[in-house]
């Protein structure tokens, strides 16, 4: 069956095959709002896998984090337009001018081009990492500032972290996208993560889409996950 | 004025093309990043492009200058809806500054909620009476007491929201004798999913009750 409601979940596929990565997609596809290709998947399979991904039916992120010169970055942007993603991002460290050339390649587009969407701090990075690479800020402090520059740049919205939300909310308004990782559906296996929030909460908070990966490709019942946090944000 | 049909949070052609095939006077584009509903103003250019026959109204919440600007760029409504704690003076403010039309959408729980719209009465263009408080700038499918505006007169055209249904459509326009309604989730077959058959029942219910009340 395919139900009416789209789950604003973007399913992430890391792998290099390609067969699995079509399984999971095709299983899963009634239940979420698209599928996150990342460089695993795209280093493996290139432009030639996304399009084959697209045949599925999902939208697609393209979760490449463009981070170079205006112009190439512009020229990275325009050569995946004929892919039809939905989404592709960039390093908004790469500056206001290079994410100002994102922006206006990804506009050649049109009504159907995609969001572009800035990726501020590495959730790998804390405060030690910041100094260490002469950035005298906390993380929570450098993804305002970051994100802030996004949105003056002309992007649609910011990758960040769940507890990102309510700051970034607050700083940047209604009119930005967020984009949230590294959330675990009510009852999942907490794993390593300290803070766990679930996905309706991150959506109350302010969340615009959340991306999940593991607790999906990662169950027994890639589908049955899928399915329990489509139905969980539906009811919500 | 009388019987504007305004359905809100359209992200489809399909769904575009129906509610103005089935005679809907305004479409709303909610720009608010949040919810169910979310476009990007150039995929609204788009939709509006389908049709010069039919008022577009641009949802905003909070929205700074530099927000509303954005939008512009890319999509000019033929009307600014604000749906956050704008004050009369931003209203006013966004008139002059974007010479355009705006309608301020102004939650309705208690008799006070009246007073506070009163505030807005000949700064904003339009009201908008919606349910309150609600977790989301309108589409939450609740309805206030409508016997709170039952009997309000206003110097400006006002619309009833909150919690509309083709099935209750007719009732309420009877009982609050408003200017236009305006629907979101009343229309949908799963949250953010608009539904043609629905479109043109409320449509449909809404126009045969404004007919009823214009001879009354």
């Amino acid at each position: 069956m395919t139900p009416a409601y789209k789950a604003p979940v973007y399913c992430a596929i890391d792998t290099t095959d390609l067969a699995q990565a079509m399984a999971w997609g095709t299983a899963i596809r009634p239940w979420v709002g698209g599928i996150k290709l990342g460089l695993e998947f795209f280093n493996a399979h290139g432009p030639q896998g996304i399009e084959k991904m697209r045949a599925l039916g999902l939208p697609v992120f393209a979760d490449l984090k463009l981070h170079d010169i205006p112009n190439t970055v512009a020229g990275g942007i325009r050569a995946v337009l004929p892919l039809g993603v939905s989404i592709v991002n960039v390093h908004a460290s790469g500056g206001q001018a290079m994410m100002r050339a994102a922006a206006e390649a990804a506009a050649t587009a049109g009504a159907n081009r995609p969001k572009v969407i800035g990726v501020t701090v590495l959730t790998s990075l804390d405060a030690d990492d910041l100094a260490a690479s002469g950035v005298n800020s906390t993380p929570a402090e450098q993804v305002v500032r970051l994100a802030t520059l996004a949105k003056a740049s002309g992007l649609d919205g910011v990758v960040c972290s769940a507890h990102e939300i309510e700051p970034l909310r607050k700083a940047l308004g209604h009119h930005f996208m967020l984009i949230v990782p590294g959330i675990r559906p009510a009852g999942a296996d907490a794993g390593d993560q300290k803070r766990v929030m679930t996905p309706r909460e991150a959506m109350q908070r302010g969340a615009t889409m959340l991306v999940i990966g593991r607790p999906i490709t990662g169950a027994a019942d890639p589908a049955a996950a899928a399915r329990a946090i489509h139905d969980d944000l539906a009811a919500g | 004025m009388k019987g504007a049909i305004k359905i809100c949070g359209i992200t489809t052609a399909e769904t575009f093309d129906c509610a103005v095939d089935a005679g809907a006077t305004h479409i709303g584009f909610a720009f608010i990043a949040r919810s169910p509903r979310h476009i990007l103003p150039a995929s609204a250019a788009a939709l509006a492009a389908r049709s010069s026959a039919v008022s577009t109204v641009a949802l905003v919440m909070d929205a700074s200058d530099a927000d509303i600007e954005a939008i512009l760029a890319a999509f000019r409504p033929t009307l600014i809806q604000v749906h956050g704690k704008e004050t009369p003076e931003r209203v006013a403010e966004m008139r002059t500054r974007f010479a355009l039309p705006v309608m301020k959408a102004i939650g309705i729980g208690s008799p006070p909620d009246l007073q506070k719209a009163r505030a807005y009465e000949g700064v904003a263009d339009m009201l908008l009476f919606d349910a309150a408080p609600a977790e989301l700038p309108g589409g939450n499918g609740t309805s206030f007491d409508w016997s709170l505006v039952a009997g309000q007169k206003w110097n400006c055209p006002w619309l009833l929201s909150g919690g509309l249904t083709p099935a209750n459509v007719g009732e309420a326009i009877y009982q609050t004798r408003p200017d236009g309604v305006d629907v979101s989730s009343g229309v949908e077959s799963a949250r953010g999913v608009k539904d043609c058959a629905r479109i043109a029942a409320f449509i449909s219910g809404a126009r045969t009750a404004f007919s009823g009340i214009a001879g009354a």
